[in-house]
Formats: C-alpha cells, sequence, structure tokens
C-alpha cells in the first residue's frame, strides 16, 4: 500500500483509504470511494495528483493526495 | 385533444395517497408551479434555463454571496437556474444558495451530463431520495456518441422511476419531448430502508416545503436545515454517500455500452487538457492566454473603447449638461476650451475664453447665449468653478463638481468601468465554459500554496488586473475565511488595476526597459512577500485543492453572452452604490478643505524621504479616490527615470481606491479593511523610500 502522491503516471490503482473523513465524503460525491480504480492522469512537480476515473478528471492537491492510500494494480 | 396515455398516468400518480412526497404548495394547487433546474458544474444548464425562460431573465444575488440565481417565466411555471452542485448540502456559498432554492421546488429539472453519469447521477439519486417531483435531462448525447458510448435510456427511466429524456441543448435537440414530458415529473424510486427512515423523522419536523427533503437533509448532517427544524443533525452522511454511491455504480454498469473507440476530437480534448496542466506547456498557454487578455481587454477596451467613451460621452456630453443644470441657479465661471486636433490627430487647446455667471446662468441670458454662440460648431472643453461661498454652493461641487457624484461617478461607473468590466466577465466566461480555469487552478496550485492559497486563488487574482474591487467580490468564492483575507490583502496591496496599468504602461515606456524590469521585481516580490508573511502570521491553515477538471470543449457563445450579461449587471449592482458613496465622501473632503490639509501633510515625506516634487503628494492622495488618478496626476510631472520608479512603487502599493475599501468593509469586516489601508500607507512610503535610497 502507497500514498497517492507516489503513484507513477500511467499506472492504474485502487483507493484502500482516505484519512480524513472530509475528503472522503467529498470525493464520493466526484464518484471515488474506497475500493474505486483510477488512473494517474498528471502529476505536476511538487503540486497537485490528476486522477482519471471513469472519464472524469479529478485534481487533488498534495496535502490531500497525502492522506489517500492505494494500491497499485498491473496493467 | 384527447389525453395521452402518459398524461393519464401522471394523473394517476397524483390521486394516489402518497400524498406526502408531493410538496405541500403544488398539492394546494398553486397557479404557478416553481420549477428548478438543478445539475453538476459545466453539464450545459444554462442552455436549458435560457430555452424555458427566454430573453426576459430576473438575477436575485443571494444576501451574502455572488452567487447568483436567474429567475424566468415559462407558460405557468416560475423557471430556477442554480448554481452547478455535486450533492445538495452546505459545503460553500454555491451549495448554501442551491440548497435553498432547490428545497422548496415544486418540480426539478435535473439535467445530467450523459458523458459523465457516475459522476452525476450522485447528484439525481440524491434528489429522488428527496421525493421530488422531477424529470432528467441527458445533455451531450452527441459527446457520448463521440466517446463512442450509448446509453440505454429506456432501462435508465426504469431503474430511476421518472422521465428521462435525450438532449443535446446547444444544438437544440430534444426540447419539445422535454417540454411535452415536463408533466409526467414524478417522484422515483428511491432506497426503501431509507424512506421507512426518513418517514419516522418526518413527524418531528415544523410545516416545510418538502418533509422528505428537509429530513434527508438533517440525516445527511446539516446543520442549518437541522436547525431550522429545532432539531440535532444526525451523522448518517458517510453511510448514505457510500450506499448511494454504490446505487450509482450498479445503475452505470447496467446502462452504459461501449460502442466504438472514440473519435478523434474526443481525443484531441484530452490532449490539449493535459497540456493546459503542466507547466512545460501549460505556462506558454497561460502566457498566451494572458497576452489576448491584454490585446482584447487592455488595449482595446481600456485604451480605445473607454478613452473615447470617458472624453466623448463622459467629460463633454453628460457632465457639462448636468452641470449647466445647476449652474443655472449657482453662481459659477465657466472656462471654455476650444480644441482642435494636431497633426498627431490629439486635440490640442487654441483659444481659452472665461464666461462669469456671478448669479448663476438663468440670471444672465444674453452672456449664455454669448457663450453657445462661441462655441457653435467647435470641439470644446467647458471647465466649470462653482461658487463655494454658500452652503449651496458646497453642495453643487460635491454633487457636480470635479469629484460629484452625478458628474464624475456616472462617467467612470458607464463610460470606464462598464466595458471594463464587461471585457474581464466575457473572458472569465470563456476559460470557464471552455474548461480552462479549473485546469490553470491546478496548473499553479503549487505556487499559490505558498502563501497559503490554493489554486482557486487565481482567478480573483487574475481579476485583480482588472478591477481590484471586482476581485475582492470574487474572493468569497474561497473556501476559508483565511484564505479569503490573504486573497483579500494581496489584491488591496500589491495589484494594480487596469485603469492604473494603462498609465504604469505609459510611464515606464518614458523610463526604458531596465527600469522597466526593476519596477516589476519590486512588485512581484512585494505581492510574494505579503502573502508568504500573512500565511506565516495568520493561524490555522488553507485548505487544499480538490477540484473536477471537465473535458476540454469549444465555448458555446450563446452560454458566454449570458454568462457574461448576468455577472456584469450584477456586479454593477452591488458595486455601484459604494462608487457613489466613494465620491460623496472624497466631495465632502474637498469642499471642508480636509483634503488640502491630507495633501500638505505628505508634502514632506514625499519631498525628503523619497525624492520626489512636492506636486507627487497630491497624486498620491487622488489615488485614493480612483488609481488612476494617482497614476494621471504623476504622467504630467517631469519625473527622472528613478523617480518614476520610486512613485510607482509608490502608487502601486499604495491604498485601494474608495470602492475597493468600501467593499473591503462590507466583505472582511472593519478591523481587516482598515489594517489592510493603513498597511497600504506604510507598506507603500516605506518601499518607496527604501527604492529611492538604494536606486
Amino acid at each position: 500500500m502507497i500514498l497517492l502522491t507516489e503513484v507513477k503516471k500511467g499506472s492504474r490503482f485502487k483507493v484502500v483509504r482516505i484519512d480524513e473523513k472530509d475528503i472522503r465524503t467529498q470525493l464520493l460525491r466526484f464518484g471515488l470511494g474506497e475500493g474505486s480504480e483510477a488512473v494517474c492522469f498528471e502529476r505536476l512537480p511538487l503540486g497537485p495528483i490528476v486522477i482519471k476515473h471513469q472519464r472524469q478528471e479529478v485534481a487533488i492537491g498534495r496535502e490531500f493526495a497525502n492522506k489517500i492510500w492505494v494500491e497499485p494494480l498491473e496493467r | 385533444m384527447g389525453k395521452s396515455a402518459s398524461e393519464a398516468l401522471v394523473e394517476a400518480e397524483k390521486l394516489e395517497p402518497s400524498s406526502s412526497a408531493e410538496p405541500l404548495s403544488s398539492a394546494l394547487s398553486s397557479a404557478r408551479t416553481k420549477l428548478v433546474l438543478v445539475g453538476n458544474p459545466n453539464v450545459g444548464k444554462s442552455g436549458f434555463f435560457n430555452h424555458f425562460s427566454g430573453l426576459y431573465v430576473d438575477v436575485s444575488n443571494f444576501p451574502g454571496t455572488t452567487v447568483e440565481i436567474a429567475h424566468g417565466h415559462y407558460k405557468n411555471y416560475d423557471v430556477y437556474d442554480t448554481p452547478g452542485i455535486y450533492g445538495v448540502s452546505s459545503f460553500n456559498d454555491e451549495e448554501r444558495v442551491a440548497r435553498d432554492t432547490i428545497l422548496s421546488a415544486d418540480v426539478v429539472l435535473n439535467v445530467v451530463d450523459a458523458t459523465n453519469l457516475e459522476r452525476d447521477l450522485f447528484l439525481t439519486l440524491q434528489l429522488i431520495d428527496m421525493r421530488f417531483r422531477m424529470i432528467v435531462a441527458l445533455n451531450m448525447m452527441d459527446a457520448l456518441h463521440a466517446a463512442g458510448l450509448e446509453i440505454d435510456t429506456q432501462e435508465l427511466e426504469r431503474i430511476l422511476g421518472v422521465p428521462v429524456v435525450e438532449v443535446v441543448a446547444i444544438k437544440k435537440q430534444g426540447f419539445d419531448e422535454l417540454e411535452s414530458r415536463l408533466r409526467e415529473a414524478r417522484p422515483g424510486h428511491s432506497d426503501p430502508a431509507l424512506q421507512a427512515e426518513l418517514q419516522s423523522l418526518i413527524s418531528k419536523l415544523k410545516p416545510t416545503a418538502n418533509p422528505t427533503a428537509d429530513a434527508l437533509m438533517i440525516l445527511e448532517g446539516d446543520e442549518v436545515i437541522s436547525e431550522r427544524h429545532g432539531l440535532e443533525p444526525i451523522d448518517k452522511r458517510e453511510a448514505i454517500y457510500v450506499a448511494r454511491r454504490n446505487r450509482v455504480n450498479e445503475i452505470v454498469a447496467k446502462v452504459y455500452r461501449q460502442k466504438s473507440a472514440a473519435r478523434f476530437s474526443a481525443q484531441f480534448s484530452e490532449k490539449l487538457g493535459r497540456w493546459t496542466l503542466h507547466p512545460i506547456t501549460g505556462i506558454p498557454i497561460l502566457l498566451f492566454a494572458l497576452w489576448l487578455i491584454y490585446q482584447v481587454v487592455g488595449v482595446l477596451v481600456a485604451q480605445r473603447v473607454v478613452g473615447h467613451l470617458e472624453v466623448e460621452y463622459g467629460n463633454r456630453l453628460w457632465e457639462p449638461a448636468v452641470k449647466h443644470l445647476f449652474a443655472r441657479v449657482t453662481p459659477v465661471s465657466i472656462e471654455v476650451e476650444v480644441l482642435e486636433k494636431d497633426d498627431n490627430g490629439e486635440y490640442q487647446t487654441v483659444e481659452r475664453r472665461t464666461f462669469d455667471f456671478p448669479n448663476g446662468t438663468h440670471a444672465d441670458p444674453a452672456l449664455l447665449e454669448a457663450m453657445k454662440q462661441f462655441m457653435a460648431e467647435k470641439t470644446v472643453m467647458q471647465n466649470f468653478t462653482f461658487s463655494q461661498e454658500t452652503l449651496w454652493g458646497k453642495l453643487v461641487v460635491i454633487l457636480a463638481g470635479e469629484f460629484g457624484a452625478i458628474t464624475m461617478t456616472v462617467t467612470y461607473l458607464l463610460f470606464l468601468l462598464l466595458p471594463l468590466i464587461v471585457g474581464f466577465y466575457l473572458f472569465l466566461a470563456l476559460l470557464e465554459d471552455c474548461g480552462y480555469l479549473p485546469r490553470l487552478a491546478t496548473m499553479v496550485d503549487r505556487l499559490l500554496n505558498a502563501m497559503g492559497l490554493n489554486g482557486r486563488a487565481v482567478i480573483p487574482i487574475i481579476l485583480g488586473f482588472g478591477c481590484v474591487t471586482m476581485a475582492t467580490i470574487t474572493t468569497r468564492l474561497l473556501n476559508t475565511s483565511r484564505e479569503k483575507t490573504i486573497a483579500a490583502s494581496i489584491l488591496n496591496f500589491a495589484i494594480p488595476c487596469s485603469a492604473q496599468l494603462a498609465v504604469i504602461t505609459a510611464l515606464l515606456t518614458k523610463a526604458g526597459g531596465e527600469y522597466t524590469l526593476i519596477f516589476f521585481v519590486i512588485i512581484l516580490a512585494n505581492l510574494i512577500g505579503i502573502g508568504t508573511v500573512i500565511d506565516k502570521i495568520l493561524p490555522g491553515k488553507s485548505s487544499a485543492l480538490l477540484i473536477d477538471l471537465p473535458p476540454m470543449r469549444l465555448p458555446r457563445l450563446s452560454n458566454v453572452a449570458k454568462k457574461t450579461w448576468i455577472k456584469t449587471l450584477s456586479f454593477m449592482k452591488e458595486a455601484s452604490p459604494w462608487f457613489f458613496a466613494g465620491a460623496l465622501l472624497i466631495s465632502t473632503m474637498q469642499v471642508t478643505g480636509l483634503l488640502d490639509v491630507w495633501i500638505r501633510l505628505f508634502e514632506p515625506i514625499t519631498t525628503n524621504w523619497l525624492g520626489l516634487p512636492a506636486d507627487a503628494a497630491r497624486s498620491f492622495v487622488m489615488g485614493m479616490v480612483r488609481r488612476d488618478f494617482g497614476a494621471a496626476g504623476l504622467y504630467e510631472l517631469a519625473l527622472s527615470p528613478k523617480q518614476i520608479v520610486v512613485s510607482l512603487t509608490v502608487i502601486t502599493l499604495f491604498v485601494p481606491c474608495i470602492a475597493s475599501l468600501m467593499v473591503l468593509l462590507k466583505e472582511r469586516g472593519l478591523c481587516e479593511a482598515m489594517t489592510i489601508w493603513f498597511g497600504s500607507w506604510i507598506l507603500a512610503f516605506s518601499i518607496g523610500g527604501v527604492v529611492a535610497a538604494v536606486l
């Protein structure tokens, strides 16, 4: 299990745990919950991580990304 | 005409005893039905609103927010647009405003982006759980097909239990069907267990438009709605959200079908989106966008259009007309300047004549006639000097003098500010509609984090270069009070607005390239410095970025036009009174001599500490009225390049204009506004002094 900030660009992953309630509820509304699969679409140097889930892109600030635990998946 | 089967079905549904699901007002069958449009951000909701409400639209600002609710009429419906939201709750201003409008709805038209069902159905299911009579419009069916996808609409309709209509709003396809099926709007299939839980809660509620909806809000832990019913919020939000999310996923799995590979345009839009995000490609794209805005708003509108409107219509038409009206009964001396264009096409004064009316123009029709004869067929500028010996004379100066509330303020608002505001909101709407803004926010997020802001703050900061007053209002879109304070400070301390920029640019051209660079470094260092320092001083921490990035697409012009119009209108409504108030204040200070006292107070600092001519003090103080007044005053002084840099640094960092101050007071409170205002004096003069000593 690694943090979302450590995911490589272009790789698939599964969300395992989100350590803050506020982020959890907000992400649920965007369509992402614990157990959802997504792809790391873009990583900005020291900045936000952009993930792609189905056809939707969500930008997650670094501070939030550091609270999201994910499991990398084989392609 | 016979009734169609579906209409009969609706009537049957209405007769059902489950009337608790029906909003009270519609059960009483009031003549008009409140139809509320609800949808996620960027689903094309405004296209629907425009279709239903036509041209005539009321825009109202919700108290304490800049969130606009547009309202129109369609047949026996009152149609309300709401801001785009991901769910009904109270996370931010948009949501709070949307929440109250939605909760009072009779019928909900839920607009859904067909390409984004995973996200959008979450809101749809929440609305269904609230037992609204509703209808779903599946918009952007063309984009869905371009992405090689299909939706089984009939199956979706069966699962949801409400009518689902396919629409392509930009091409106006499907609106006929939507209109004809509007009457079929009905409560859909909710989760029975959840409904049972809600029923037990409903009996405890005070009377309300839709008890089920209020009960759901309470169950989801909404504090505002709970308080309205005198109940404690029940925090089951997460459990309900997870269950709803799972239902959405099940539905999506059943109705989506991949037909073919995505078309080229869809792939291109994704690539473009990626380019705007990454700094290597994103920064050149940003620079191009800024250059374009500068060319259109900064050069074309600010210089050409405003230059023409302000002089021709403001200074030469409106103001003399008003002043002549007062001059009829007020002792006045009118100096007429005759202007002629020189070889460069610029106006030069070729002749001057003064006409004295010691008892007002009404008392001396012969002289007035002579003056008219003198001015006939000539381009002239009339300068009025009203006698201030009587109280009436003073009042006339306050209303119609140099900074008069009726003269200067009207010219300023209509002929200077309005075109600029339209220009800026137009670009903002364009960038918003094509999906660029959230990507820009993402790209600059890291940079703004250093100042305790997140990427969203890029919007007020860019707007600040247009009008700091407008930008200060926009700081409301930021999440926390802390971020609003930081953004408002940066704006009011260090960002020169477009009114100043033109004069600053002209002065810097005189000073030369090297000094221009020095000026930019000073201002940029201050901007970052102020942000960083305030971030360190203020307790707490700022919120991180979390935004969704809608697909990049061509902006839709009707949408952009409507947005620009609505935003401009609400800005003018909200800000105008403050411009009038500011003008009254300054005119009063001028008439009572306080303004001169103030200017003389600053002369020693200006000459000794900054090394500038004494007249520069006047420019600085005038900058309080309108920031371009300050800059323009400097233009007329003979300054060395070094003095130019010093004085421009001072006026850029100096206090915000009086309208900004008023908005700042309203937005951020007395204490914060005063800290920023007095802080600006100190900062501007100390940095200016340091620059003068070092250069």
